[in-house]
């Protein structure tokens, strides 16, 4: 997962904002950090409807 | 509505061994007859696609429960969709899902309106509702806005970030349901017979584990937050039923791959500061107290109804309307999808399953949507 600039919407810094490009499968969109701020890059995300709800561990063996 | 989990081992997920291993060690659990519920329509999917029911020892059975945002929306929130949807001026967006369920009359949806010419329009996150109202600064752009405690967040963040923007020329019609209530509705119900939950576990991701400790206090029965690959609906039930083996009713947690005991709580506060809680209809199921979320006060400047006062005139009281129980008149009388989301019956109980009623031609919602029973015994059991 790779954190972008924030769209040229409103303020940077403000967690509303807060997109990241998340790679489904090679397949890149922006998804809203907003409920996510601890998501880092690299970090494996569940994601609803363009929303990042929570960090996935890794899988079990 | 698409959740995505990065599957970066769904060998593991999908293992057939190991499918066999929990199928093996159920069957060494089970001493008596255990009937479980799955509430998720994802899980149902899964389940049916999967056949893992066909694995469960005798007398262990599941029934499918009604986690399906699509096939619950009221038939007044569809027909007030519609209705907008044939104004000229307003772009009406939902989920690909709902454009093809019927409104009160049978064969109205938002795909004939749009064959019609209206501008209905396919959205795969409410925040692409933004950009469509920068746009179309002319224009009326209303989201069609469905889901359980999933959704509800990305919901409302496109309200915060339309009341930040200023945005007057977009609306919300919030059709947001709660699945601990519906839950509890179903356990209350005369002709209930489940005895154990499996929980949808992207609800869990959100919501945590608080609301369902409620649930197993208030009624006495285990709940088990589960996922959605073979492997983790398999050891979610076999969770389940050791719980009942044993007598004891609490909430366990079968997916912490994902799901953290607090839930998240960014999204939790995202609801609480946008929604409150109501009560409110489900198609098939009829008004569940504490069953849904409305917009604030502070909010209602958003509401379709504020923007179309005359068009809508207070969907609410009609939405109450809703029948109680099963009757679903916009559906032909043969149409059982009531007695389905309750999961009194199952699809092929149906006489109309397969034979007039398919996803192709749906009498109910249950066969529309990629999340509803119906749907998932045509795809993967269709005989």
């Amino acid at each position: 997962m790779e954190p972008v600039e924030p769209p040229d919407l409103s303020g940077g810094g403000d967690p509303l904002w807060r997109v990241a490009e998340v790679d489904f499968g090679g397949v890149r969109q922006a998804v809203s950090l907003a409920c996510l701020p601890q998501a880092r890059v690299g970090d494996q995300v569940l994601v609803h409807v363009g929303l990042a709800l929570s960090i996935v561990a890794e899988d079990e063996p | 509505m698409s959740t995505t989990v990065p599957a970066a081992d769904t060998r593991y997920a999908r293992s057939a061994e190991a499918v066999e291993r929990l199928a093996a060690q159920l069957a060494a659990t089970a001493t008596r007859p255990w009937t479980l519920m799955e509430v998720c329509g994802g899980q149902t999917h899964a389940i049916v696609r999967w056949g893992l029911d066909q694995l469960l020892p005798e007398g262990i059975r599941l029934i499918h429960g009604p986690g399906c945002p699509v096939c619950v929306t009221p038939a007044a929130t569809l027909d007030a969709a519609l209705a907008l949807a044939r104004q000229p001026e307003v772009i009406l967006c939902s989920y690909g899902d709902m454009l093809r369920v019927p409104g009160s009359r049978s064969g109205d949806d938002l795909l004939g309106v749009r064959a019609a010419g209206g501008d209905v329009r396919l959205l795969t996150s409410p925040l692409q509702a933004i950009a469509l109202a920068q746009a179309h600064p002319d224009r009326l752009v209303v989201f069609l806005a469905v889901g359980f405690e999933t959704t509800a967040p990305a919901t409302a963040l496109l309200v915060r970030q339309a009341t930040a923007l200023g945005l007057v020329n977009l609306a919300l019609l919030p059709a947001h349901v709660r699945v601990v209530p519906a839950m509890e509705a179903i356990l209350s119900g005369p002709d209930n017979q489940v005895q154990g939950f499996l929980a949808a576990g992207h609800v869990g991701a959100v919501m945590g584990t608080a609301e369902l400790q409620g649930l197993v206090q208030r009624q006495g029965v285990p709940v088990v937050i589960s996922g959605f690959e073979p492997v983790e609906l398999m050891a979610g039930i076999l969770r389940c039923v050791q719980l009942l083996e044993a007598g004891e009713s609490a909430v366990a947690n079968a997916y912490g791959r994902v799901v953290q005991e607090g839930g998240n709580p960014e999204a939790q506060q995202l609801i609480e500061a946008v929604f409150e809680v109501v009560d409110q209809p489900w198609r098939g199921l009829g008004v569940i107290p504490a069953g849904g979320l409305a917009l604030r006060p502070a909010y209602a400047a958003l509401e379709a109804r504020h923007h179309r006062p005359q068009l809508l005139e207070q969907p609410q009281p009609a939405a109450a309307q809703e029948p109680q129980q099963s009757q679903e008149p916009h559906n032909l009388p043969v149409c059982i999808s009531g007695q389905i989301l309750r999961g009194v019956r199952r699809p092929c109980d149906c006489p109309a399953f397969g034979s007039s009623c398919t996803p192709e031609h749906p009498l109910g919602a249950p066969m529309v949507s990629s999340e509803g029973a119906c749907a998932a015994y045509h795809r993967y059991r269709p005989n």
